[in-house]
């Protein structure tokens, strides 16, 4: 994905910069056939390819990754101005986290978002979810980290003065390790 | 209401109202339970309901580049241009592919989480 981006923007700012640095660049093509090659021809496919892409990713996040619905662990999200409090009613024994949440690697999470003041909305790039956090609604979003490793994540719906800070941070864990990291048995930092 | 900037939105503006309805629909329906039986081929309510929606609107847009191209002969005599007339025409053509590109997945997209 990274590559393909990188692809894309050499070849349009190329495009751009030889229009304008080589003289006579691009004169043997009609004014038409550019907007039909450049406006058409190549976004396109790439868009189509994206969305197809982002289908199968769905599906496979609903569907695919899971033969069984208790496969998926339900991690409960609070947005509250201005923090996150996660905590997993699946797992006995554990506490709340604030601005931290911990998640196994290689294992679909439901995201289960609520609010108890205003919207607030659940994002982290990186595992390619967003949802808002309505009160008295729950609102579930499912995302998956394949590997174990730290990803930010954000507040994305504006929410008050300290929503620009209203920061928090995903771990992924190994499986083996994830529930003694969520009951607090293990030293982390 | 019949100022030439807003006809040339006008077939988008109806593609929205279709977004709207069909995104209002599918979560109402996803809450209210609609997805969970079959009816007819292994489909729920809500699959129907979706579909039914879908094709309103692209009829609806389909009928908008109509009415257009049909007020456009009826206009381009008293105008010095026509140029707006075609951007009307090429906008409405590019919002029934994105509606029938969009909306497909109404037909085989997973509607609900579990
Ligand atoms: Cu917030």
């Amino acid at each position: 994905m990274l590559w393909g981006s990188f692809a894309l923007f050499t070849l349009v700012l190329g495009l751009f910069l030889a229009a304008v640095l080589v003289p006579r660049f691009g004169r043997g093509v009609s004014q038409t056939r550019w907007i039909i090659l450049g406006g058409l021809v190549l976004p396109l496919p790439v868009l189509t390819g994206l969305t197809f892409y982002a289908f199968a990713e769905g599906e496979f996040l609903l569907k695919g990754a899971v033969s069984e619905a208790d496969e998926v662990l339900e991690i409960r999200a609070t947005g509250r101005m201005w923090q996150w409090q996660f905590s997993y009613p699946s797992v006995s024994g554990s506490p709340v986290h604030t601005d931290l949440l911990h998640i196994p690697a290689g294992r679909t999470v439901e995201i289960i978002a609520e609010s108890e003041d205003v919207i607030h909305s659940f994002w982290v790039p990186r595992l390619g979810g967003k949802i808002d956090a309505v009160p008295g609604h729950s609102n579930r979003l499912r995302i998956r980290a394949d590997q174990p490793g730290r990803y930010g994540g954000i507040c994305s719906e504006y929410c008050g003065t300290g929503h620009a800070g209203m920061q928090f941070e995903v771990q992924a864990h190994r499986q083996e390790d994830f529930r003694e990291v969520v009951t607090g048995g293990f030293r982390h930092d | 209401m019949r100022h030439p900037l807003l006809l040339v939105i006008l077939a988008f503006v109806v593609w929205s109202g279709t977004f709207l309805l069909v995104y209002a629909t599918q979560a109402t329906g996803c809450s209210v339970g609609w997805h969970n039986d079959e009816i007819a081929f292994w489909r729920s309510p809500l699959r129907f309901i979706l579909i039914v929606l879908v094709i309103i609107g692209l009829v609806a847009i389909v009928g908008t580049l109509a009415w257009l191209r049909r007020r456009n002969t009826l206009t381009a005599a008293l105008e010095t241009s026509t140029f707006l007339d075609d951007v009307k025409t090429y906008v409405a053509i590019g919002a029934i592919f994105s509606s029938a590109f969009c909306f497909a997945g109404v037909f085989w997209l997973t509607l609900c989480p579990l």
